[in-house]
Order: structure tokens, then sequence, then C-alpha cells
């Protein structure tokens, strides 16, 4: 029998770390609630069945015969972080690195609140209510 | 690999089902304190007039559990019928549909699965008895072929038939075959013409006449003909024998008011000036898994995911 169990402390070790796409989801369900779910906001989760996940927070409005659109983008590697966020509407047009959860929250807050974006939530919201 | 996610909640054990044929005449704000009244977790709508962003801020408004709707995958909700679910949009899935007929497979996390087959069929005012049957037939292979694509038959059909209990289309083997027995039902099946025919449970025949639980029917007509039934059920939820013991009778009922404001006039009959000509129905369906040994079962008790055909 082993004198040591390596795995003891493994559920709460991970129950501490808020992954990538939790953040997101969160995003997903202020945008919804926002809206009234006029503009439904969605987290796909793709894998490419190599070492990379890619997760995007996606705008769906099922009033504009299923439009949607992609705001936000997230890859990291099996190791959840570092990971690295994309926003299609940053004319910065780079991927910002994010150490943690903290520095991905900001950084989704900054992109969320580029005006860009804001400008393409609320016109599918006013087109979606006319 | 692509998977759909959305943002967990708390949910019931059981789905709380509403259907209304809304005439068009429904306003999306008594939609929505319908649903909200009775606690809804699964909205189907016929001839809905309301657009759906219209219906969704009237559903959400002050609601914690959001009711979302998706059309992916299922061109009939477009057309004639609405849906509303608060569950994540990857608790429900596109499985098949037709002229009139979507069907859903409704798996809220941790719950049993059930398909969902949501109809509102032609009218006798646009199609005679005949071709209802012969609409109804094809609406049973739509269901099998769902039943065979999600891999059980924990089914329910709900919606607007168009039809009586009694007509042919829901009563014939080779049309829904709804019965009105739960014993007769429970058998599962009956042999005709060398070919198995399964059973829905149609418990829509205790809605009848002055000893329903509620009013006589669901929609009232009076022609001037020699042949006159009055009330009509032509809105209706049939049950897979698999689901049975998840339904029980007194969970069904025909809705006459909503937050205290009848829907009937001073006749006690369908208020159409007002609302709609057809009264909505209720259902609510147990989905909790249970467990023995630590294995989940389906509705029929057996292990989750084993082979449902064999006998």
């Amino acid at each position: 029998m082993a004198k040591t169990n390596p795995w003891a402390q493994i559920k709460e070790k991970a129950s501490a770390i808020v992954p990538p796409v939790t953040v997101l989801r969160e995003q997903a369900q202020l945008l919804s609630e926002a809206t009234n779910a006029v503009i439904q906001g969605t987290v796909i989760v793709e894998s490419s069945g190599g070492d990379t996940v890619t997760h995007k927070l996606r705008a769906y409005v099922p009033a504009l015969d299923n439009y949607s659109v992609d705001l936000l983008t997230v890859q990291h590697s099996m190791l959840i972080y570092p990971c690295s966020l994309w926003c299609s509407f940053d004319d910065r047009r780079k991927w910002v690195e994010c150490e943690n959860k903290d520095q991905l929250e900001a950084a989704v807050q900054f992109a969320l609140e580029l005006d860009a974006v804001q400008k393409v939530v609320v016109s599918l919201m006013s087109q979606a209510t006319q | 690999m692509t998977l759909t996610t959305g943002v967990c909640q708390d949910l019931p054990p059981s789905v709380r089902t509403l259907f209304w044929n809304l005439n068009s005449n429904v306003a999306s704000q008594v939609v929505a304190s319908a649903a909200r009244s009775m606690d809804i977790d699964l909205l189907v709508l016929a001839e809905n007039a309301n657009s759906l962003a219209d219906l969704a801020i009237a559903l959400n408004d002050g609601q914690d559990r959001l009711f979302l709707t998706s059309t992916k995958g299922l061109p009939a909700l477009r057309r004639s019928l609405t849906v509303f679910f608060r569950y994540s949009v990857d608790s429900v899935r596109p499985v098949t549909d037709g002229p009139g007929v979507a069907i859903f497979e409704l798996s809220p996390p941790s719950s049993l699965s059930i398909n969902v087959v949501a109809v509102h069929l032609r009218s006798k005012l646009h199609s005679d008895g005949d071709n209802q049957l012969l609409a109804a037939v094809e609406v049973r292979e739509l269901i099998e072929d769902a039943e065979e694509l999600t891999g059980h038959r924990r089914t329910v059909v709900v919606g607007d038939l168009n039809m009586d209990p009694f007509e042919p289309g829901v009563v014939a083997a080779n049309a829904l075959h709804g019965v009105m027995s739960r014993a007769v039902a429970a058998t599962g099946s009956r042999t005709v013409n060398d070919k198995e025919r399964r059973y829905f449970y149609n418990p829509m025949w205790n809605q009848f006449g002055d000893h329903a639980p509620g009013p006589p029917g669901t929609y009232y007509r009076s022609p001037s003909g020699f042949k006159a039934h009055f009330w009509h059920v032509l809105d209706q939820i049939l049950i897979r024998p698999e689901l049975l013991e998840r339904v029980i009778d007194e969970d069904i009922r025909v809705v006459t008011s909503i937050d205290g404001i009848s829907l009937l006039d001073a006749g006690g009959r369908p208020n159409s000036g007002a609302y709609s000509d057809h009264l909505p129905i209720f259902a609510e369906i147990d989905l909790k898994l249970d467990f023995q040994n630590g294995v989940v079962l389906d509705g029929e008790n057996k292990p989750m995911g084993a082979d449902q055909r064999e006998g």
C-alpha cells in the first residue's frame, strides 16, 4: 500500500480553478439576461482532437432567422492557463495572452465594452425587435 | 467535434408543459402571464402571431430562468409552431420535422431525456377526414424515424391535431394509435396485418363532457348540420407506454384561467373574442432519473442505453 496518496487534494485543487469556458459562460448568461434572451449568449466548444481547445462566445438571434456572430474566441492547451483571447471586432487584431482567470476576465470585459462590439449587439437587438 | 454549451441552472425534476393554439389572437403578455403563473418549462404554441423577440421579452421580463428558443434544424418551427424552453440550448436537440410537425429531443442535465413531438395538423377547413388520416400516418412514420434516431421511445406528442381523440387519424393502428386506456397502452403494442403497432396513451379522452375535470373540451363549434359534437378535444397530449409512469392523469388539464382571468365567455366557452378559440392544455412529465445499484435507469426501469427494441 502506498505511503501517501498523491491525489488526496485533487478535487480541492481542481475546484479552485475557474476555467476560461466558465468565464465565457458567465458572459453568455449576462448577454441573454440583458436582452431578455432576444439575443442568446452561448458558448461553443471546439476540440480539434489535438492539444488545443477553442471556446467561442456566440451571440445567437432566433428572431433574425438564427443569425449568429462570434464575439470572442479563447484558446488554450490541456493546461487551461495561460490562454489566448481573440476579439474579431478589436482593431488591434491580435491575440491577448492571459496568465490566469483575473487577466482573462479583465480582457473579456475590455473586449465586450469595445464600441464595435457594443454596436453589433445593439444593432442585432434593434433589428430583432423591429 | 463541436459541442454547444449553455449556462447550468438549477433545474426542476419535471417538465411542466403548456400547449396553446393562439388563433393569432393572444398577445405575448398574456402568453407570458400563462407561462409564469404555471411555472412552465416547455411552451409550445400554434398560430402564434407575435414575433419571437416580443415573446422572448415578455416571457423573460424579470425572470431568473430564461426562456430560450431555437429553430435551427426544424423549419416547421418557423412556419406553424413556436417553441420556448427554460433549458440551455444544448438540452434541446432537433431530430426531424415535417409539415406541421417538429420533433426534438429534450435532455435536461441529470434528467431523463424525452422525444417531444410538437404538432399542428391541418384543420377540416383545409383538409377532409381522409386526408387528415393520411397525414397522421405520415406523422407516425416521422415519430418512428425520430425514435430510431434518438434510440428510445420515451416520446410525447403535444399539440393541435385538429382531430378528436376518437377520429381515425388518432385511433388507427397505422396512424397515431392513441388509446383511451392506460391498461391497454401499458401492453405496449398489438399486431395488425402481421405488423407490430405501438400504442400511445391518449389521456385526453378524460377531458370530454360534463364530468371532465375542466370544461367539456378544448374547442367549441356550433355547426348548422345534423351532426354536431359542439365541444371537441383537438388539443392533445399523447404518451408512449415508456412514459406512462411519468405522467399522472391529474397532471393533465385544460386551462380555463390565467392569473385569475377567465379564458371562457359567459356561456363557458372559449372566449375567442378576447383570446383564442382554443383553450390551452397543461401537462407535467416527471424526468427524474432513477437509480438502482448505482446504475441509471430509463423510463422502463432498464439500464439507460440498453436496447429497448428487444421483445
